[in-house]
């Protein structure tokens, strides 16, 4: 065991020596196509293999020259649809006759068709191998001629996709229901038709050296900090790795402190959402495959801002906002208060309640720290249990678990009441900021351990690493507690309440660096009464 | 780089070091017992008698299941020298440890009292549980018998003790004085601290605890007893009056008065040949609650009267009670710290005579009453 933690540091240091020297990939030759349909198709073959899928198929059009042609693709990524419609049906009608400028060789011939003849928005040409396998795997149909060393793109992708419904992590009373898919074009498309501004670009990467996963920032020209999109992009490129199967990997890859109990980079499942977070100045990630789409920089106090608090009026979003905070403290702090209270500062209580407490406590068998962790062992079993398991079942689960134990284990005696509640309430006041879920397990759990130590001390030493945790930490170059510490006039606005609207009139000065004016004198009804 | 290891290494040591401490200085709520109320008397051989009541929560399961949490009085009694001492020795014949964070009354029996309780006090004041919020009363008979009485009204009786206490802001007629009072009238030099007196009474047969009237002690022993008319007096002249009820014979029939509100000061002055005179300005507002009949006087004329009679009765309850004071030669009031305050160059002068100065002052109520409230909604008929 130490063995190999030692052999994980000694890693670690590789990595770090590694950095400085960015060390140029060795580019391989790529292999061109050559002339011969039957060579070109064998190499193809070669490729790909004998996987039933992979589709050639062979055949000859024009009426004046007789040409053989073959189209690859994969059966399933594609829309059979286009293939009939925009590239077969087009072919084989194909009248050389017909065309104002007769073609020579089977190059011309090739301009022509990628010109003339084929009924798709995206063809391209590509004369190397291995790219027209790699289009082929992204679902695009690869037309080959006789006698020409290039090959055509014809775009065809048209696979079983999941439609745009709400998501189910961040469910919304009010506010646009969609969410993201796990389709990339989808997702980008969502994105689009929130920010119609030719300012929005999206600058795309293919990443995993075996699942060629498509990767897209998203970020708002002239608004973003240039640097912080360059320092994105600079991190996505030293990316080597095999797989990306979730953004949840690109984030573990690019994050500025893994070993931090808080979470550096942000996710949505929300274009609305996104839209306002590349709006203030960020950056988002889009990773084909996945609803989750990632946002950076990533400041503490943004998990507490739902998309809610901008769609409700001023006052209540501000109620709620505050709320959150508290809840986060509620989550964190009760069950290590509760037994820091209890065994260490009895004082603390007040008398009428001691006395209640006392009673519950009688007769049950193990000391305060014990059932509280008990308890919390028993909530974060329920709420994996229910997660993992089907839904209908889930919420029995639920239901035993929470109603049926909870209250057996207080009859039976086995722990008190009041810790049933302490435990209840943190672990309710938890999902109010989903953001911070993973982060409030831990610590609740590091926290409830320093207060049996130590009591109130205990609490107050953990308090004073996490917030020395959180003042260091930076998320793409941005403190990570901007807002609290350090703190900017402008954040005020949008931190513990949220202002109205029209009063916020320029974007986070953490982010956005040029652009600043969100807005200029849009002033509410009342004041042009006054004037 | 190597120092950043060692400050990390340090900082695991430290962390470390923390946790192997264990849960030290943890107590259980199931391993002690939470004491309310202390009570202290007079024993043999200048002994003290300490008694204490606790509370424990016991669970009675008395529906089978359901387990119901009820309180438990339990009652100890030591007789020894030092009540620290005495705190410890309980251990002897209890499961649990004594806590005394909860204390909520401190109990004098007026006997004990009557000799002294400056070091009775001490323990409560050094130890770390203790608090100072704890209130301090004087039995009429001991101590034990207030805290070895179980009333029916409730369950937990130095609690309801301690509720009574700040109940009686509603009536304005006795003190409530806690421990960081009575220390810091002690510690003063001329200031003399009070207390509230409690009693049983029995109605129906039941016992019940009444707290009315005032211990006055000088320096640290019992001296007197002021009645309620005179406590009134003297919270009048304290500022202490905020709410209560003001009876008073006017125009032949009696009038029921609300206090509203009261302002008060008091202004000692010095003269030349150090004779003392103390100012009571005092501006009271009151409403009308109950007049039993009201035919044929206008309410200017009413409300005029009234103003003229209170101020009366105010005036005599003040000076009632600084006369009374005065017998007694303490000052309740803290004038000597006014008078110090004040005239600090004269003050080393008459420090030492300051108990002759204090039985010869005069004392001069300033009254000014409104009766700001009628009460009336319509005229009443029939």
């Amino acid at each position: 065991m130490i063995q190999a933690i030692l052999k994980k540091i000694r890693y670690w240091q590789l990595i770090k020596n590694s950095n400085n020297t960015d060390e140029k990939p060795v580019k391989k030759e790529k292999k061109k196509l050559s002339l011969s349909l039957s060579t070109n198709i064998k190499w193809f073959k070669e490729l790909l293999g004998k996987s039933d899928d992979i589709k050639v198929r062979e055949f000859t059009f024009g009426n004046k020259r007789v040409v053989n042609a073959a189209l690859i693709f994969i059966d399933g990524l594609v829309s059979n649809e286009i293939i009939t419609e925009s590239i077969m049906k087009p072919l084989l009608l194909y009248d050389e006759s017909l065309q104002e400028t007769p073609t020579n060789n089977a190059h011309d011939l090739m301009n022509q068709i990628q010109r003339r003849v084929l009924c798709s928005g995206d063809v391209t040409a590509n004369s190397y191998v291995e790219d027209l396998v790699t289009s082929c795997l992204r679902g695009d149909t690869v037309l080959l001629l006789d006698g020409t060393c290039q090959g055509l793109v014809v775009s065809s992708k048209g696979w079983d996709k999941r439609s745009v419904t709400e998501p189910q992590t961040e469910s919304v009373a009010r506010g646009p229901r969609e969410g993201f898919t796990e389709n990339f074009r989808t997702n980008t498309s969502l994105l689009r038709r929130k920010i119609r501004s030719p300012a929005l670009r999206m600058d795309s990467f293919t990443i995993g050296e075996k699942t060629h996963t498509m990767v897209c920032v998203a970020y708002l020209k002239g608004v973003a900090d240039e640097k912080l999109i360059e320092e994105i992009k600079r991190r996505l490129n030293t990316l080597k790795v095999d797989a990306i199967l979730e953004s949840g990997y690109i984030e573990q890859y690019i994050e500025d402190a893994p070993f931090s109990l808080f979470p550096t980079i942000g996710k949505s499942e929300k274009p609305d959402v996104i839209a306002g977070k590349i709006l203030e100045g960020r950056a988002a990630i889009i990773v084909d495959g996945t609803p989750f789409v990632l946002t950076a920089p990533m400041l503490f106090t943004e998990s507490f801002q739902t998309a809610e608090d901008y769609y409700s009026r001023t006052l209540y979003a501000s109620a709620i906002r505050l709320m959150r905070f508290l809840s986060f403290l509620i989550a964190v702090f009760a069950p290590a208060f509760y037994v820091a209270a209890t065994i260490f500062h009895q004082e603390m209580i007040p008398t009428k309640l001691l006395f209640t407490i006392a009673a519950a406590r009688e007769g049950t068998p193990f000391p305060a720290v014990v059932e509280s962790l008990i308890l919390l062992l028993a909530f974060e079993v329920l709420r994996e249990a229910g997660l993992r398991l089907p839904r209908p079942v889930g919420q029995a689960v639920s239901i035993v678990g929470a109603l049926v134990m909870g209250d057996a284990a207080i009859s039976a005696g086995l722990v008190g009441a009041p810790v049933v509640v302490t435990v209840a309430i943190s672990a309710m006041a938890e999902f109010v900021t989903p953001e911070n879920q993973d982060s409030i397990t831990l610590l609740r759990l590091i926290f409830l351990l320093l207060s049996a130590a130590l009591g109130g001390y205990g609490i107050m030493l953990g308090t004073l690493g996490m917030l020395i945790d959180l003042a260091s930490l930076e998320s793409f170059g941005v403190p990570y507690f901007a807002g609290i510490a350090p703190a900017h006039s402008h954040d005020m606005e949008d931190l513990f309440v949220r202002a109205p609207l029209w009063s916020m009139t320029e974007r986070p000065p953490e982010f956005a660096r040029k652009d600043r004016t969100r807005q200029k004198g849009s002033k509410p009804p009342f004041f042009h009464h006054k004037s | 780089m190597k120092r950043k290891k060692y400050i990390g290494v340090f900082l695991a040591a430290v962390l470390i070091l923390c946790s192997c401490t264990g849960c030290w200085g943890s107590k259980e709520l199931t391993d002690m017992v939470q004491v309310i109320g202390t009570g202290l008397d007079n024993a043999e051989n200048g002994q003290t008698k300490l008694t204490v009541q606790a509370g424990s929560a016991s669970t009675s399961k008395s529906d089978n299941k359901k387990k119901s949490a009820e309180s438990q009085i339990i009652l100890y009694q030591k007789t020894g020298n030092g009540i620290f001492d005495m705190v410890r020795d309980i251990t002897h014949e209890s499961n649990r440890r004594l806590f005394i964070g909860h204390n909520q009354c401190i109990v004098f029996g007026k006997e004990d009292a009557q000799k002294g309780v400056k070091n009775q006090l001490d323990f409560f004041l050094r130890d770390s549980e203790a608090r100072m919020d704890v209130n301090i009363l004087v039995s009429d008979s001991t101590a034990e018998e207030i805290l070895s009485t179980q009333t029916e009204d409730y369950d937990m009786p130095a609690v309801g003790i301690k509720q009574l206490l700040e109940m009686q802001q509603a009536n304005a007629e006795s003190v409530s004085t806690d421990l960081m009072d009575f220390s810091l009238a002690l510690a003063s030099e001329t200031t003399c601290p009070v207390a509230s007196m409690i009693h049983l009474s029995k109605s129906n047969g039941k016992p019940r605890f009444v707290v009315s009237g005032t211990a006055v002690f000088k320096k640290d022993k019992l001296v007197g007893t002021l009645d309620e008319e005179k406590t009134r007096g003297y919270l009048w002249a304290m500022n202490k009056v905020k709410n209560g009820v003001v009876n008073i014979q006017s125009h032949s029939q009696p009038v029921c008065l609300e206090i509203l509100g009261s302002r008060a000061a008091i202004k000692p002055v010095l003269q030349a040949n150090h004779h003392l005179t103390v100012h009571f300005p005092i501006s009271v507002k009151l409403g009308i609650r109950e007049i039993k009949n009201q035919d044929g006087i206008s309410y200017d004329e009413l409300s005029k009267q009234l103003e003229q009679d209170v101020s009366h009765l105010i005036q005599k309850k003040i000076s009632d009670c600084f006369h009374e004071t005065q017998l007694y030669g303490t000052d309740i009031y803290g004038v000597g710290k006014l008078v110090e305050e004040k005239y600090p160059q004269d003050w080393d002068n008459i420090k030492d005579k300051w108990d002759t100065l204090y039985r010869n002052s005069i004392p001069e109520v300033s009254v000014e009453v409104k009766v700001k409230d009628s009460g009336e909604i319509s005229k009443t008929y029939g």
